[in-house]
């Protein structure tokens, strides 16, 4: 007992300990605060990207894929909660008696290639799409002014030609209306008799249906949705069943990867053959990789940069361990004059480090947590004074600077913090428990 | 005036006290980090803006109306002898391929692939047209196509340098023509007609370059191989302009990389010439132009920044005044203005680097406070005995300032020592890790270059040094006032 | 009559303990004259080591003034004190405060050091070595330059202390009981020591002490009870 309480007086009436404190609540609130403003902004970007995928897709999907089969199969798996057929192609959107600018410079362009000329045409089913993607959202999306809304049927023709619904932020760069007339040039690959491959020219007319807005603007910039039948009569009159991609809602997120596991065997059993690995059932995360692991990649960056600040915070707390040694040798003395044993006198000093380690894992993750919760008048604060942009929250269209607090992420850093609080109390401790009682006494 | 005895004590309490050693290790350790992760970083940085400014030409004169010609501006380019260098036109258009051979599992089209806004896995493409001979003065070209074998080397593959370049025919050069017998290699494994022998025949495919980031969906192109590539245009002006498409059978004649990874994603180089053919300005057309969308320029070596910035203008000037009245204005742009958004992202990231190691730094500086703290608590004694032999109070606060100033300057001195060497050994230190323990200090997999970039900037370690020990005077200042402060008497009766 | 090297007058001062205010000194007058020796007597409490200090500059008097040779010293910046003090006064205390990290030679050489810059130390540093030397030789302990205060005797430190106080070349010596903490044999060594180098130089000497034996050594004594000078 004597030693927690000596280790609590001895810090008490020491604010010099106060600082090694501060170290490790400092090294643990910018742990904290770093990486959960990067956590965050990976949930806002996998928000985004989620809200703008099907859970799953099946791609590349071979040229004698029967949707019907395989939509049937798919549709009789429990987890299964929705099932749509999709057509893809690229093509350009152009419209008539508009000459284009020239293709943006590639260094000077939008950075996901949202001003490019070129697109991704996706012929969907609007009915059965809804069911398995937020479809029916995007179009209704409170950012779509009233005249560029889309009519309540989607994607019927209208006036006779098939109706294209295109990404807000194009429609309005374009200076589109509803009704305007476009071309898609486009070209379907044939094969001639020697299995010569070469592109033939496919154009049809299209009227602009309305625009469409998700969270995610890359999708947006890039995509254009059709009827699928609109593609399927031009590019594929032959095979009325030809579908490229198979998106799927499944029931239960938690369990992603074990039905994706699942479906792709039920994939490759509908197609028969797979010995080019045909069909792969993709996650919306591996779908978007690319994109997802860039961030991660960084938040793994700054994590390693964090702990350097956790081994300047050992230093400090070393550095204040042994002076608090080197003060008390008398102490020590004494202690051992009472009867103190070494091993009781290693405590003392360890449970001081100890309990330093604690209060700074305790204030700093408090600290760390409200800064989190209040970081984006944090960053307000900062660029006001200083001028300083901690995130350019513009960039990625967000309101307020993203940032999640990861349980699991907390625990790791005390557990860290701890560690090395542990580590750095030992040697001091060690090195008072080895004082000769006689000469503590003496130099007292 | 600073009194002999404050550096002497100094340096006597400094040297015998072994804690002062733990704020000088304190003190390297931070900026040693700071150095050496910030170093990471700004070569990161450094080598993307390198390989970008690689990627673009010195100056280009953008934004023109269509259907400008070559020849006007570029007499009126070169009048400026002592501004312009060279120059080159530039024809961009977007376009797609299709290989007319595709190996067996591979069978899906370009126009199918799946959907990956970072990565262009698809026939889609800017068509470049340069002229290789005048693109020659202008940009590295040559090296960009030794560099793709390179990064293909790097990740272990071997495909030799493509060699159109290297024709002696500056013709040949110019259409970008693979060797004879590749073409005709080509075309028998297509099943085309050809000549009877390799001798007789005579390449005729203009040349198409790819970007060495297109080899994941183009990996099975062989040298000479048949690519049909099509564009989209509108060859005339107003309502009634129709559009029109214009199909190709040209080569591939290999790779390039520059190392901009957007300019490798999306760019495909082709003749200048056939890409006006394309676009219905073939050059046997009496009608036709020399049609470009851009010209690259080279300045004179040697011109200042100043200068630079008013070539810039005078150049704008000079070709805008070519330009039909009531035109909007065309750009001028450097490199780094050609590159804006794509270097704005690369660079945001490092702010908040630094800002982390401010807060190393910080917590470096706090060792240096506790440790001075503490030797004021230990010294009190001295300070009554030092006022008693008529120290004056600064000199005896000078005694503690200069212990952290000289903990500072040994530390950082330290510090830069160790950042700098661990700086230069990065790689080898990096790669000895690996093969010894498998162990990756800095994966390299995370900067998606051949080598763990490392660029210390001179200008940086002197900000870390002087920042470092302004910080640690910043702090020493503190425990020093509280010593000059001290009541002679009471610190002469402290025990 | 000349001018005395120190003189105080109605010198006061108090402490404050709480809301508690202490006099220690309650209108002292005292002058020394150059060449004199004072010695200061008085019960422990009477405020002879306050009077001391306040004498040395190293406290200002709560009210009162000081003069050295006739100027007012007291109401002087900190600064110029402490120079002052360095120029003028050489401090013996009875527990020797020497810094411990520091060999004899070291702690003798610091006196010089206090006034001198770093520049113009280095350029006179091997002449101040000389004479720290010599005054160590001169004190007797010539041969024990470079030990530390830990390794030396009581008697040995003293000496020390005597050789710092007296590098500068002060006018005025303040020894605050000088043999308090020495046996008697040792004690009388250093008193013989101080007592010669005083008529060498013809310092002024004002010695706080509890020994009347000591105090009669003195040119006059002076005797202090409750913060006045009683005779």
């Amino acid at each position: 007992m004597y030693r927690l309480f000596l280790a609590i007086r001895y810090l008490v009436t020491r604010p010099i300990n106060l600082l090694g404190m501060a170290g490790i609540t400092i090294s643990v609130w910018a742990l904290v605060v770093v990486v959960s403003l990067f956590t965050g902004f990976i949930n806002v970007i996998e928000h985004h990207v989620h809200q703008a995928s099907a859970d799953l897709v099946v791609v590349n999907l071979p040229p004698w894929a029967n949707s019907r089969k395989l939509v049937a199969a798919l549709e009789a798996d429990p987890q299964v909660a929705g099932v749509t057929t999709r057509l893809l192609h690229h093509g350009l959107l152009l419209r008539p008696g508009h000459r284009p600018p020239p293709t943006p410079l590639p260094g000077r362009s939008a950075l996901h290639g949202g001003d490019q000329p070129f697109l991704f045409v996706q012929g969907i089913d609007p009915r059965s799409e809804a069911k398995v993607t937020g479809f029916d959202d995007w179009l209704i999306h409170a950012d779509i002014p009233k005249e560029l809304r889309a009519m309540d049927q989607a994607l019927l023709p209208r006036d006779g030609l098939p109706t294209v619904l295109v990404g807000l932020q194009r429609l309005t760069r374009e200076g589109l209306r509803v009704g305007d007339r476009l071309v898609l040039t486009t070209a379907r690959i044939e094969t001639d008799p020697q299995g010569r491959r070469s592109p033939r020219k496919v154009q049809f007319d299209l009227v602009v249906g309305g625009a469409f807005k998700t969270a995610h603007s890359g999708f947006d910039g890039n995509t254009v949705f059709v009827a699928a039948d609109t593609l399927r009569q031009n590019l594929f009159p032959d095979t009325p069943d030809a579908v490229q991609e198979v998106a799927l809602r499944v029931h239960d997120q938690q369990q992603l990867e074990a039905t994706a596991g699942r479906l792709q065997r039920t994939v490759n059993r509908v197609l028969e053959r797979d010995q080019y690995a045909w069909a792969s059932v993709l996650t919306w995360r591996e779908k978007n990789s690319g994109f997802l692991e860039s961030v991660q990649h960084q938040r793994a960056l700054m994590q390693v940069v964090l702990v350097v600040i956790m081994v300047v915070a050992a230093f400090l707390m070393l550095a204040t361990l042994s002076m608090m040694v080197t003060e008390k040798v008398s102490d020590i003395g004494i202690l051992c004059a009472m009867g103190g044993t070494p091993l009781g006198v290693t405590t003392v000093f360890l449970a001081c480090g100890l309990v330093i380690t604690a209060c700074g894992i305790v204030a700093g993750t408090l600290l760390g947590i409200v800064t989190g919760i209040y970081l984006e008048e944090v960053r307000q604060a900062l660029r006001w004074t200083t001028g300083i942009d901690l995130f350019p929250i513009d960039v990625y269209n967000l309101e307020r600077v993203p940032s999640a607090i990861d349980p699991m992420w907390l625990l790791q850093v005390a557990g860290m913090a701890m560690a090395t609080g542990l580590l750095v109390s030992v040697l001091p401790a060690w090195r008072a428990s080895r004082h000769d009682p006689l000469v503590s006494l003496r130099a007292g | 005036m600073i009194a002999a005895f404050s550096p002497f004590l100094a340096l006597r309490y400094l040297l015998t006290r072994r804690i002062n050693l733990l704020s000088v290790l304190g003190v390297m350790f931070a900026v040693w980090a700071i150095l050496l992760v910030d170093s990471v970083f700004a070569g990161f940085v450094s080598t993307i803006r390198t390989d970008v400014q690689n990627s673009a030409p010195e100056l280009l004169v953008t934004d023109l109306p269509h259907d400008t010609g070559y020849a006007k501006l570029r007499d009126a380019l070169q009048a400026e002898r002592e501004l312009c260098a060279a120059t080159a036109p530039r024809l961009r258009h977007h376009g797609m391929y299709e290989p007319l051979r595709r190996p067996p599992g591979a069978e899906l089209s370009a126009i199918s692939s799946q959907i990956d806004f970072d990565h262009t896995e698809n026939g889609f493409g800017i068509l470049v047209g340069i002229d290789p001979v005048r693109e020659a003065n202008i940009s590295g070209l040559a090296s960009w196509v030794a560099r793709a074998s390179e990064e293909f080397a790097v990740r272990g593959l071997e495909l030799p340098r493509s060699r159109v370049l290297d024709s002696p025919d500056a013709k040949q050069r110019a259409k970008l023509l693979v060797a004879p017998e590749l073409e005709w290699h080509a075309r028998k494994r297509v099943g085309l007609p050809v000549e009877s022998s390799v001798e007789n025949h005579t390449s005729s495919w203009p040349g198409v370059l790819l970007g060495w980031r297109r080899f994941r969906r183009s990996q099975a192109l062989l040298e000479g191989d048949a690519l049909d590539v099509v564009v989209a245009s509108f060859p005339g002006l107003g309502e009634g302009a129709a559009l029109h498409t214009h199909p190709m059978r040209m080569a591939f004649a290999g790779w390039f990389a520059t190392g901009h990874r957007m300019f490798d994603e999306a760019s495909m180089l082709v003749p200048i010439e056939t890409l006006r053919t394309l676009l219905g300005h073939d050059i046997s057309d009496s009608d036709s132009i020399d049609l470009v969308t851009d010209i690259a320029v080279k300045l004179q070596p040697g011109l200042s920044a100043a200068a630079r910035a008013a070539a810039k203008t005078r150049l704008q000037a000079v070709v805008q005044g070519l330009l039909p009245t009531g035109s909007a204005p065309c750009l001028v742009l450097d490199w780094e203005e050609q590159n804006e958004v794509f270097l704005s992202a690369v660079t945001h990231e490092q702010g908040m680097m630094q800002f982390v190691l401010f807060v190393v730094m910080l917590v470096a500086a706090f060792v240096i406070y506790a440790t001075l703290h503490m030797m004021v608590t230990q010294k009190i004694k001295d300070i009554g005995i030092l006022a008693a032999l008529g120290g004056s109070p600064r000199g005896i606060g000078l005694v503690f300032l200069i212990g952290g100033l000289v903990v500072a300057v040994v530390g950082t001195a330290l510090g830069i020592g160790t950042g700098v060497a661990s700086a230069v050994w990065l790689n080898d230190a990096n790669e000895w890790f690996f093969a010894n323990w498998q162990v990756e200090l800095f994966p390299r997999r995370l900067f998606d270059l051949r080598e763990v970039p490392c660029h210390l900037e001179p200008s940086w370690i002197a900000k870390v040094g002087i920042g470092a020990i302004v910080l640690a005077v910043v702090v020493a200042f503190i425990p020093s006032r509280k010593a000059a402060r001290m009541n002679p008497v009471t610190a002469l009766a402290h025990e | 009559m000349t001018t005395p090297v120190l003189q105080a007058t109605a010198v006061h001062k108090h402490y404050r303990l709480g809301k508690r205010e202490i006099p220690v000194l309650r209108g002292i007058d005292l002058s020394v004259a150059a060449g004199e020796t004072v010695a200061l007597l008085g019960a422990s409490g009477a405020g002879k080591s306050t009077l001391l200090h306040v004498l040395g500059l190293l406290d200002p008097p709560s009210s009162g003034e000081v003069h050295y040779d006739g100027r007012r010293v007291d109401a002087l910046p900190i600064g110029q004190r402490a120079a002052l003090r360095h120029a003028q006064v050489g401090f013996v205390f009875q527990f020797y405060h020497l810094i411990p990290e520091l060999t004899a030679l070291q702690n003798v050489l610091l006196a010089r050091m206090m006034a001198t810059s770093v520049f113009a130390y280095w350029g006179q540093r091997k002449q101040a070595r000389q004479k720290a030397i010599a005054m160590l030789e001169q004190v007797g302990l010539g041969d024990r330059l470079h030990h530390r205060p830990t390794e030396l005797s009581g008697g040995e430190r003293q000496r020390v202390a005597i050789a710092r106080a007296l590098l500068a070349e002060p006018k005025v010596v303040l020894a605050d009981e000088p043999t308090g903490n020495l046996d008697s044999t040792t004690a009388r060594g250093v008193v013989d020591l101080m007592f010669s180098i005083q008529q060498q130089r013809g310092l002024a000497f004002l010695l706080v002490t509890h020994d009347e034996r000591l105090a009669q050594r003195c040119h006059r004594v002076v005797r202090m009870q409750d913060g006045v000078v009683v005779r």
